[in-house]
């Protein structure tokens, strides 16, 4: 008969050490484009704000292309928020399924089946 | 081993743990092909539009008009999705179809109302290229699905 505490140390920390390795993956993934699409917001912000506003002043803009282009910017920030938001619940369902993989395999690998 | 000397109490625990992880509701909605093909197709058309608005909008106020009905359509399609999908994906739409959102249905409205029906070269070439990136947003969160093996099946 076995032990059932050795067998429960070893069924938990195959999952404890699969999970953190599983998250720490899925977590990087998640990372990686969230913080490209806020880069790229940036860069595009910095770059494209003087230039409308000089084509503003100098009449290649009326005031209210102006403005909708600066809510154009609004938009895609919220946009990239709500991909971000959409990404992250779709790395903690992959991180759920990964984790009934886990206590399946550490439970038969306890056990020795 | 033997399973039959495997203890009772121990096979009961591991059947906990896995009953509560398949238990939990599904946390992300499946990869939709049907919303990925309505958001490339919307992307093309609405750049398509955008770059006729140089001339006047009473030429091409009947393909503004479908494609803005084509938007909500698509919105009300994420809607209807699941949880997930309604907290991200119908809140992209929402975007692009509010007449005050900067995007798509913002661009129709102020076009209708330009002076003498059109907008100004320079501003078109600008706001093609920030609504390219907001569909993109929307494109690149349906194929995050694919990418995380959420596919229904």
């Amino acid at each position: 008969m076995p032990n059932l505490d050795d067998v429960w140390d070893t069924f938990s920390n195959s999952v404890k050490d699969g999970a953190g390795e599983l998250a720490q993956n899925l977590f990087q993934e998640w990372k990686d484009p969230a913080k490209e699409d806020a880069s790229e917001f940036i860069e595009m912000t910095r770059e494209k704000l003087p230039k409308w506003t000089k084509a503003l002043a100098q009449g290649h803009l009326t005031k209210s292309e102006f403005n909708l282009l600066i809510r154009s910017l609004e938009g895609l920030a919220e946009l990239n928020a709500l991909k971000a938001k959409g990404l992250a619940k779709q790395k903690l369902e992959q991180f759920r399924v990964g984790l009934i993989s886990l206590v399946v395999n550490a439970a038969v690998g306890a056990v020795g089946l | 081993m033997n399973l039959r000397r495997v203890p009772i109490r121990l096979i009961a625990l591991f059947g906990l743990v896995f009953a509560l992880l398949i238990g939990c509701d599904r946390l992300a909605d499946p990869y939709s092909a049907e919303a990925y093909k309505q958001a490339t197709s919307l992307k093309a058309r609405s750049l398509a539009l955008v770059a006729k608005g140089t001339e006047s909008y009473s030429k091409h106020e009947q393909t503004a008009d479908l494609l803005l009905i084509d938007a909500a359509s698509a919105h009300e399609f994420a809607k209807g999705r699941g949880k997930e999908a309604a907290q991200s994906a119908a809140k992209q739409w929402a975007i692009i179809v509010d007449p005050d959102g900067g995007s798509l249905a913002d661009f129709v409205n102020q076009w209708r109302k330009a002076p003498g029906g059109k907008m100004s070269k320079f501003f078109v070439e600008e706001f093609s290229s920030v609504l390219a990136l907001q569909f993109d947003r929307i494109i690149e969160l349906e194929t995050g699905r694919k990418a995380a093996g959420n596919v229904e099946g």
